[in-house]
């Protein structure tokens, strides 16, 4: 039982996939407070990270108590956005304003520390998200180059894809990236509302969405992530909810929609599955991340 | 758990307990004993409820945890490494604190705010809390941090500091804080011996005769001896530098100094010393004032033109100073030093609120002279509206009383930015703009707010209130994309009936841009596009693409504090239509010292001028041929303001540039302007210290006598342009002091003025400067200060070993109040003590509502279902009727209580009594029973007045 952090459950009105929705934290600055969360990950001894908009990265054990938290560095031109676990299970932070990435132990220990400057094909612009396979990092950017990079645990680029634009393979602010167990690589290309899958060389292999508010369609995604079971989970920081979709593109199921209760989301900025397949939400502008807890026969 | 009260006075009310029931008891109520039991039962709960809950009851649970809260004094006496050791002595102290036990952090200067409430888990790594650190007010932080203890715990403040207190009354609030259940320990923050020079003050006469020659004195304050470096600056210039050394103590060095340029002077000092730990106290300025000629300074918007003007002026006697946009005063004391400022199509967004204050008292409070002449970025096209400027001017800004103008439209584009406080920046921004908008002109504004929607659309500005009240609540979000928001605001600009249209772009640059097609789109419907970029965290190349490609500008906002008149200047982009260009004749108007000589005919045609509308006190000696103001003169205060709204350079006056009158008209406008009040020779001066400014002066006649009884009144203005009046007492012979609030860092003036009989007969300019910080005065601790704090506190002052959390513990009580309780209670039962005393009802009245109520649920079935038992008590009943009618064979009296009425002869003198409830009512009056109704009160009227008849037969 999280102790101080304000925490509230409520059973699952009509999903199919999640029992329960949990709220933790309130707004502030204090332990367990958040002031507009933006991203979570839950590293591979199970502890959650959250970063928001004081630059701290809180963290909590699985039953949601308070273990500490970290400042970034260096926050002035901008916060850390964009977390992620590489092939170790240890947390990955990026910093998109400092253009770099961060390796920490289940402790809060920086481990390394990568990236270089630039616009060349192996340095980043402006990193957004990052999500590994095996031993590989996928990394998304916008603004001066739009496109999604793929690196090795130690920094070295792989290989990269994308330009700016609204053709397939083409990107207008990615801002989520998440892996299927076979290495597929999805992106959420937020401005073109849509979710891109590529294979793991970056080839264009499907896409689906479309601007609006029905079932399928999409406003603003800002994450993807994948279960063990192929099923596609987007937030989406428009339309305030989560969607998800089957393997191949079909919507399944809408979870929340704009509004401050349980069940519902303040543009949800970033997704993370814990071990038990549970979704973390940075509920940004709820000041709150949530768990929704899977149901057991859900669970893959 | 016990109990407890929180206003125990309230109990004696308990004392009318005895008569109230005594009372009640006796009360005539005609009720039987158990009815006269139970009403008294129940007035005395009610009463006991009431008063219970007046006095406040609660319960207390005892609580043996320990609140604290840290106030860390972040004022600038602190230096920055001490503030990293303060957040580690709280992480430190809280680290090994028992779980229930609370703490939080309050982070104060000037003022203080709450950095983390008190809570058993705290882990602060960083301060985000933003405060004044320019001063130092322990009581507000103690009195913050009362109020964000919680109650229900033993309560403590830790306050960390150097005890420098410069404002509030920390001794008081200490008291205050013993008084209400909360101790307060200090640690105190000791600097080491630090070396440190302080410039004390700049002295210099305040009135000198031109070619005077008279000494600067520099007083310096140093704690040990050491080699330094002084420079001098004059009016903002550099004059040159000297190898000093200062002694330990107080060191006085003097510069002769000789000014030949009559005016007002500043003089700024600096030290340098390398061994000096405290820069920042290494400040100071002089003012003085230099009798002569009168000068004026000209300020072109473009410098390139400005010859034909500054060779009109020239050819007076007042020594000219011309200057660019970047010349304009930005301090008080450099304004006054000019008798003449002439700002020529200079656009409001081109000074800062506080230097059109500024420059509003320098002519109100200091009889400088204005002269506006007019430009295409000027007046009502320069977004003068609603500005300090506007006040000052005999011309006002609006337009409604003209012929239609086309009018503009505005669409702000308004994303959140991550810099601190950006919404509220946004904010301010946007009312700005607002404010220089006409009513016929049209805004909207289009932002993210969880989605892309209007704040409000496109609107005619109005009244400016409604639209007023919602930018002031408007909470941008952080938008993905423009193109959506973009999209919307081109839209709506499509549908405005105006005749110019812009867009402004306010972010900090990370929002998915549009492309090139989406931004051509908008620009091919005659939509400009400005983009503004603050606190911008990514490169601006999207930005300025958009601005560039949308004919607009490109802001790159460094401080927010530019971004009001970035807007201003934004929304002049749209004034543009105020701008009538076209040739006219100037006609004559009210007649004028500036026009004296001057005649229609052969007056140049002008080529354009801005729409104006003269104010109702003003003069027009020049207006258009629809009788707009051309040229226009007015007093303000003490000082004259002249508006020209056609130019003055080859452009709308290129006609009137090789005209003869042309020398002869600037010439005759600049010396009706000028400057005209008589000077008088007080030796004044004006000296700030702390957060208290004072002025003093000694008033003597040529002979040398006391010039006593003066009416002397002062005009101060503060740093930021704000305007204070104070009259001056007589302490003395000759001697006149007072005193005012000097909470800022900066210039401060003061116009002396010597009323008689209310009328302005001398005055004279004093000033005097503060260069930094009272923080830096004096940066020795004050550790009396902070162990009286203790004294009355009933705290103890800490060593950075001890632990807050260990000490001097004691159990507290958590209060839980429970007098809502109780008064509900007692507001419950009232109805049933009404009930009791006033409503009968008899068995059988009882007997058929449970009857009837069975029926009704359907339970009667039970009944038929039981005859013998229904018969059976039908019986027992009929019997139990007849024995009561054997026993008591006159009807049953029942005690009505009537009132006590005067003795009525016709009145039979019977108990009143009431019949059966099972009988039917009496058919007619029986006059062997009491009347009733009407014909009772009739009755009783008849015998009042055949009464009054035996008493006064006349009548």
């Amino acid at each position: 039982m999280l102790s101080g952090c304000g925490q509230a459950t409520s059973p699952a009105p009509s999903s199919k996939i999640f029992e329960r929705f949990e709220s933790l934290g309130s707004f502030g600055t204090g332990a367990g407070q958040f002031n507009k969360p933006r991203s979570v990950g839950v590293d591979g001894a199970g502890v959650i990270h959250v970063v928001d908009m004081t630059g701290r990265v809180q963290r909590f054990d699985a039953k949601n108590n308070y273990l500490g938290a970290w400042q970034a560095p260096q926050t002035a031109q901008g916060r850390p956005k964009g977390m992620g676990v590489d092939g170790d299970g240890h947390l990955m932070l990026v910093e998109p304003h400092y253009q770099r990435v961060t390796h920490f132990d289940s402790n809060g220990k920086p481990l390394r520390t990568w990236g270089k400057q630039g616009k060349a094909v192996g340095e980043l612009a402006f990193p957004r998200a990052i999500a590994a396979f095996g031993r590989n990092l996928f990394i998304c950017e916008y603004l001066d180059v739009q496109r999604v990079q793929k690196f090795d645990m130690d920094g070295h680029v792989i290989t990269a894809w994308g330009s700016e634009g609204s053709g397939p393979g083409q990107f207008r602010r990615p801002e989520g990236v998440g892996v299927d167990r076979a290495g597929n690589v999805y992106v959420a290309d937020s401005c073109n509302h849509r979710i891109q899958k590529f294979s793991n060389d970056g080839a264009f292999i499907s896409q689906f969405g479309s601007p609006g508010d029905a079932p399928g369609q999409l406003n603003y995604p800002y994450d993807v992530k994948v279960d063990a079971a192929g099923r596609i989970f987007v937030c989406e920081f428009g339309n305030s909810r989560i969607q998800v979709f089957s393997a191949k593109g079909e919507p399944l199921e809408i979870v929340g929609g704009p509004g401050t209760g349980d069940w519902q989301f303040r543009n949800p900025w970033g997704i993370a599955f814990d071990a038990s397949e549970n979704l973390w939400v940075a509920d940004s502008m709820n000041h709150r991340v949530v768990k929704l807890a899977r149901r057991k026969e859900a669970a893959s | 758990m016990n109990v407890g009260f929180s206003q125990p006075a309230w109990l004696f009310l308990l004392l009318v307990l005895p008569w109230v029931i005594w009372l009640s008891w006796k009360s005539p109520a005609g009720l039987d004993r158990w009815r006269r039991v139970l009403s008294v039962t129940l007035r005395v709960l009610i009463l006991v409820g009431v008063i219970l809950a007046l006095a406040g009851f609660e319960l207390r649970q005892r609580n043996d945890s320990l609140a604290i809260v840290f106030l860390l004094d972040y004022s600038d006496s602190i230096p920055e490494r001490y503030r990293t050791a303060m957040l580690d002595y709280v992480k430190t102290a809280t680290k090994n604190k028992v779980p229930r036990d609370k703490a939080g952090v309050i982070i104060f200067g000037g003022d203080a705010s709450i950095e983390v409430m008190p809570s058993e888990q705290i882990d602060v790594q960083k301060v985000y809390s933003i405060v004044n650190t320019h001063a130092t007010d322990i009581g507000a932080s103690l009195r913050l941090a009362q109020a964000a203890l919680p109650t229900d715990s033993q309560r403590r403040i830790v306050l960390i500091s150097d005890g420098n207190e410069n404002l509030g009354d920390a001794i008081q609030e200490a008291e205050s804080a013993r008084a209400n259940g909360v101790t307060v320990d200090v640690l105190a923050v000791e600097e080491a011996k630090r070396m440190d020079l302080q410039l004390e003050k700049v002295m210099m006469p305040a009135i000198l005769k031109k070619g005077e020659t008279f000494e600067v004195k520099i007083h310096i304050l140093a704690s040990d001896p050491a080699p330094a470096k002084l420079r001098i600056f004059r009016n903002g210039r550099y004059l040159g530098e000297q190898e000093v050394h200062v002694e330990k103590g107080r060191n006085v060095f003097a510069f002769p100094q000789t000014i030949e340029d009559t005016g007002f002077h500043s003089y700024a000092v600096e030290i340098e010393c390398a061994a000096d730990d405290i820069p920042q106290n290494n400040k100071g300025t002089a003012f003085t004032s230099v009798r002569g000629d009168p000068t004026a300074l000209v300020i072109h918007a473009d410098k390139s033109k400005a010859a034909p003007l500054d060779e009109a002026l020239s050819r007076t006697k007042i020594q000219i100073r011309s200057a660019g946009i970047d010349g304009i005063p930005e301090d008080i004391s450099e304004m006054v030093n000019y008798d003449l400022i002439v700002l020529s199509n200079v656009n409001a967004g081109d000074l800062s609120e506080a230097q059109m204050k500024r420059m509003q008292s320098a002519v109100r409070d200091f009889g400088v002279g204005l002269m506006v002449i007019g430009g295409d970025d000027s007046f009502t096209a320069g977004s003068y509206r609603g500005t300090a400027l506007e006040d000052v001017l005999p011309v006002s800004m609006d337009l409604s009383s003209k012929k239609v103008l086309p009018s503009g439209a505005l669409a702000l584009v308004v994303h959140a930015t991550e810099f601190q406080d950006g919404n509220r920046w946004a904010r301010d921004t946007a009312l700005a703009a607002l404010d220089a908008l006409g009513p016929s002109d049209q805004m909207g504004i289009v932002l993210w707010d969880g989605k892309d929607k209007w704040l409000f659309p496109m609107q005619p500005v109005g009244d400016r209130q409604q639209i007023g009240h919602m930018i002031s609540g408007m909470n941008p979000g952080d938008m993905p994309s423009f193109i959506n928001v973009m999209k919307m605001a081109h839209q709506g600009l499509v549908g405005c009936k105006a005749h110019l249209k812009h867009m402004v772009v306010f972010s900090d640059g990370d929002p998915q841009p549009p492309t090139d097609a989406e931004i051509d789109a908008i620009t091919a419907d005659k939509i400009t596009i400005s983009t503004v970029m603050i606190g911008g965290h990514v490169a601006p190349d999207p930005m300025i693409a958009m601005a560039q490609r949308g004919h607009g500008r490109f802001h790159d906002v460094k401080s927010p504090n530019d971004l009001p008149q970035i807007f201003i200047k934004e929304a002049a982009i749209i004034l543009k239509a105020s701008i009538f260009e076209e040739p006219f004749h100037p006609k004559m108007g009210d007649p004028s010292e500036i026009t004296r000589g001057i005649s229609e005919d052969g007056m140049p045609l002008l080529l354009g001028y801005v729409t104006t509308t003269k104010k109702p006190r003003a003069e027009t000696p020049l207006v258009s041929q629809n009788n707009d103001p051309v040229l226009a003169q007015w007093q303000y205060g003490l000082g004259r303001v002249v508006a020209f709204t056609s130019d003055a350079k080859p452009k709308w006056a290129v006609n009137w540039i090789g005209w003869d009158h042309w020398d002869s008209f600037w010439g005759q406008a600049a010396k009706w302007t000028l400057r005209r009040i008589e000077n008088s020779s007080y030796d004044a001066s004006l000296s700030i210290q702390n957060s208290g400014g004072r002025i003093l002066v000694d008033a003597l006649d040529t002979q040398g006598k006391f010039l006593n009884q003066l009416d002397l009144q002062a005009s101060i203005t503060l740093p930021q342009g704000k305007t204070v009046d104070t009259k001056l007492r007589q302490t003395e012979p000759g001697h006149y002091e007072a005193d005012f609030q000097a909470p800022e860092i900066g210039v401060y003036m003061a116009n002396l003025r010597t009323m008689t009989n209310g009328v302005l007969v001398a005055s004279q300019a004093v000033g005097a400067s503060i260069a930094y910080s009272i923080e830096y005065r004096d940066m020795k601790p004050n550790a009396h200060l902070l162990r009286k704090v203790t004294e009355v506190s009933g705290g103890r002052v800490l060593k950075p070993t001890d632990d807050p959390f260990a000490h001097q513990r004691v159990a507290a009580s958590r209060p839980t109040p429970i007098w809502n309780w109780l008064l509900g209670a007692a507001i419950l039962l009232f109805p049933f003590d009404v009930g009791v005393r006033r409503v009968m009802v008899d068995r059988e009245q009882w007997m058929d509502f449970l009857r009837k109520l069975l029926a009704r649920l359907g339970l009667d079935r039970w009944q038929k279902a039981h005859p013998k038992a229904d018969d059976a008590m039908s019986a027992l009943l009929a019997r139990k009727a007849k024995l009561l009618d054997q026993m008591q064979p006159a009807p049953i009296a029942r005690e009505v209580s009537f009132p006590e009425a005067t003795p009525i002869a016709e009145q039979p003198a019977t108990t009143p009594q009431t019949s059966k409830k099972d009988e039917p009512p009496a058919p007619k009056a029986d006059p062997a029973k009491p009347a009733t109704g009407a014909d009772y009160t009739a009755k009783l009227l008849a015998a009042k007045k055949r009464a009054r008849k035996e008493q006064d037969p006349g009548t």
